[in-house]
């Protein structure tokens, strides 16, 4: 009986065979005959490595696939190879002194490519030092997922990013290389510039792309179609920062937008145009400040964090993320006859704003201009009083006849009657018990002195939580 | 010892037969066959899992007796063992087996890749899946002319048996294939 071969095998156990060995082992068995050299050259293999790191040097070319790293040296056309987890000392090297160093690379290259049968890779790392390479690594399209290209002109990044398949491409990642050279100088960064890199497809059907160290032109308007940015401004004017919120609000495809900046031009300007931010006590966060703005007819908020360290984000967030008493609030309200048909909007004021400006509006376009009625109560247990302190310190002034309070404190009323137009009002009433009932001496003698209580002509008093001084009722008609 | 003597008493219900490409007659417990595709798909065309249906001895004509041997004792191992799973997309190569896998397993080549063959044949997933594996963990970290020893691949690519020409290289720069970083990636000396 002849002895059986593995190239004897139906080829679904070659198949089976092949999908368990590492590129290196199907290379090499490549070189074992010629049957299982045009058997791997024309099967797929799923085993081709997820990454692959390229770098381009003056002196040498460096190739990392799945766990091992080729180097292919200028000087007498060294190859030295190693596994990953090895110290290039226990490397392997072979001299090619006939050979041109770019030239072995781009034939080994070529082989590993076809291997790869143009299949998706997820990441492709190229890195060029030598400005002036000439290798161009790709025939064709590419396909990798995310591609990085740590570059130090933007021409090197117009030579290479059009090997790749923009269909595929959904990560593009630009970094500066780093040049031996211009370690030890100082010198000012050159603009590196994205308007030609911007009208390649590459660039414009990403989805996410990140640019580090690259003194690209501060304008956000070259990244408004990605869904998530990550990019270094040297400089930001806050007047961009500001814009941004505006298109990222609308934006149908930014979800995140990061921003590392040395320093924001103006920056006092942030608060005028962006509102005060949003502080909280005790948040355990520091060195940060944050906003929140709503968005119309989005359930969603936008989060702004600018954090003293050099960074701006813009996110989306959901609504239940945001803190309460930050900016953005729903308004809800229905008619009174159909209270079950209620309408919602998300505004972008914070509530007491929100609250404000409503009331403002309807003062303004009232049609006597005088309110019938304004009814003040305190939710169940509630004693917070910063809204009435908001209320009074807005000087919005309340033209109405008559002014109930359900379950207040002195002390709040005392808070919300200097809003009310003492010319117009002519009742007052209390109701209810507020939870720090009892008699505030204090608080009922700076009342009774104010115009509104004085002005008024009648007075009720149901169940309030408190006793009335006889002899400061007695200039009401009815009481 | 897992297989048996054909007997002449009847056959027992939850068993069928196999006869090897030697003629030699194996009883088979229908448990055993499970693990099988091909023998699982013909007992349920043949509905041999039926007490009232009459059995025929199934011929497994390029399979031996040593081989049918070899794998029912893989069978009776893996008796227990859950239905064997494809491999999900994460899945990824592991050259660690069982000891007793090992120790199956250390037989020639040539055993080795008939065993493969048989196993392929029958469709025994789980022997077919370990082999090829121990096959890989073999080729592994060799260079390509150890590895053609372990494949039993007698023609060398430098010159081409047939014609006794050279082989053309991809890479004129080295003897075979790449420039020998195919790297051939026996551990280094230590």
């Amino acid at each position: 009986m002849s002895v059986m071969s593995l190239i004897d095998f139906p080829s679904v156990v070659l198949h089976k065979v092949l999908n368990e060995l590492d590129l290196f082992s199907i290379l090499t068995l490549r070189k074992v005959s010629h049957g299982l050299r045009s058997f791997i050259d024309e099967s797929t293999q799923s085993n081709f490595p997820p990454k692959i790191r390229l770098e381009l040097n003056e002196e040498f070319i460096l190739l990392e696939l799945d766990t091992k790293t080729i180097q292919y040296e200028k000087h007498q056309c060294q190859v030295v190879w190693k596994k990953d987890s090895e110290d290039w000392s226990r490397g392997k090297s072979k001299m090619f002194e006939e050979e041109n160093f770019e030239e072995l690379f781009l034939k080994d290259f070529a082989i590993i490519l076809k291997l790869n049968n143009s299949r998706e890779i997820e990441c492709f790392e190229l890195e060029i030092q030598d400005i002036d390479s000439k290798i161009d690594i790709i025939s064709s399209e590419f396909k990798a997922k995310e591609v990085i290209l740590k570059v130090s002109e933007p021409d090197q990044v117009l030579k290479y990013l059009p090997f790749f398949d923009a269909g595929i491409l959904e990560k593009l990642v630009l970094i500066e290389a780093v040049m031996q050279e211009e370690e030890d100088e100082e010198k000012d960064k050159e603009r590196f510039d994205l308007s030609r890199i911007s009208k390649l497809p590459q660039f414009k059907q990403a989805k996410n792309i990140e640019v580090q160290g690259l003194n690209v032109p501060p304008k956000i308007e070259n990244f408004l179609h990605f869904s998530t940015v990550k990019v270094y401004f040297e400089s930001v004017p806050y007047q961009e920062v500001f814009l941004l919120k505006e298109k990222f609000a609308t934006s149908s495809t930014l979800t995140r937008f990061e921003i590392f900046f040395d320093y924001i031009t103006d920056d006092e300007q942030l608060d005028v145009v962006l509102g005060e931010s949003f502080k909280e006590l005790d948040d355990g966060l520091h060195g940060q400040e944050r906003w929140f703005f709503g968005i119309s007819n989005c359930p969603e908020i936008v989060e702004l964090v600018i954090t003293t360290m050099g960074s701006i984000a813009y996110s989306r967030v959901n609504r239940d993320s945001v803190p309460g008493g930050a900016n953005g609030c729903w308004v809800t309200w229905s008619k009174a006859d159909v209270p079950s048909e209620q309408f919602q909007i998300v505004s972008d004021k914070n509530v007491m704003e929100c609250c404000l400006e409503d009331l403002q509006l309807v003062m303004k376009h009232h049609r006597t201009g005088v309110l019938q009625s304004v009814w003040f109560q305190n939710s169940e247990g509630s004693e917070r009083s910063d809204c009435m302190e908001k209320l009074v310190a807005s000087n919005a002034i309340l033209h109405a006849k008559k002014v109930s309070f359900y379950r207040y404190s002195l002390k709040n009323m005392l808070k919300c009657l200097p809003s009310l137009d003492a010319d117009t009002l002519e009742n007052i009433s209390v109701l209810g018990k507020s939870k720090s009932s009892g008699t505030n001496e204090a608080a009922w003698n700076k009342l009774v002195k104010l115009e509104q209580w004085k002005k008024a002509e009648s007075a009720d008093f149901t169940q309030a939580g408190f006793t009335p001084q006889i002899q400061d009722l007695l200039h009401f008609s009815k009481t | 010892m897992s297989c048996e003597e054909p007997t002449t008493s009847p056959t027992p219900e939850n068993n069928i037969t196999v006869v090897s490409s030697d003629g030699k007659e194996f009883l088979l417990d229908l448990k055993l066959t499970e693990q099988s595709e091909t023998l699982a798909r013909l007992i349920s065309n043949f509905e041999y899992d039926r007490t009232d249906v009459k059995k025929d001895p199934v011929p497994l004509g390029n399979i031996t007796s040593a081989q049918m041997q070899k794998i029912i004792e893989w069978l009776q191992h893996h008796r227990y063992y859950p239905k064997w799973e494809q491999n999900d997309i994460h899945y990824s190569t592991s050259f660690t087996f069982e000891t007793w896998v090992e120790e199956y397993l250390n037989i020639p080549n040539n055993e080795m890749f008939e065993l493969l063959n048989a196993a392929n044949y029958l469709n025994i997933p789980r022997l077919f899946s370990t082999i090829c594996r121990i096959m890989a963990s073999r080729i592994t970290g060799k260079s390509a002319e150890q590895i053609r020893t372990v494949l039993n691949i007698k023609t060398d690519v430098k010159n081409d048996v047939y014609t006794g020409i050279p082989i053309q290289e991809d890479s004129s720069s080295s003897e075979d294939g790449m420039s020998e970083i195919s790297l051939s990636p026996s551990p280094p000396p230590i």
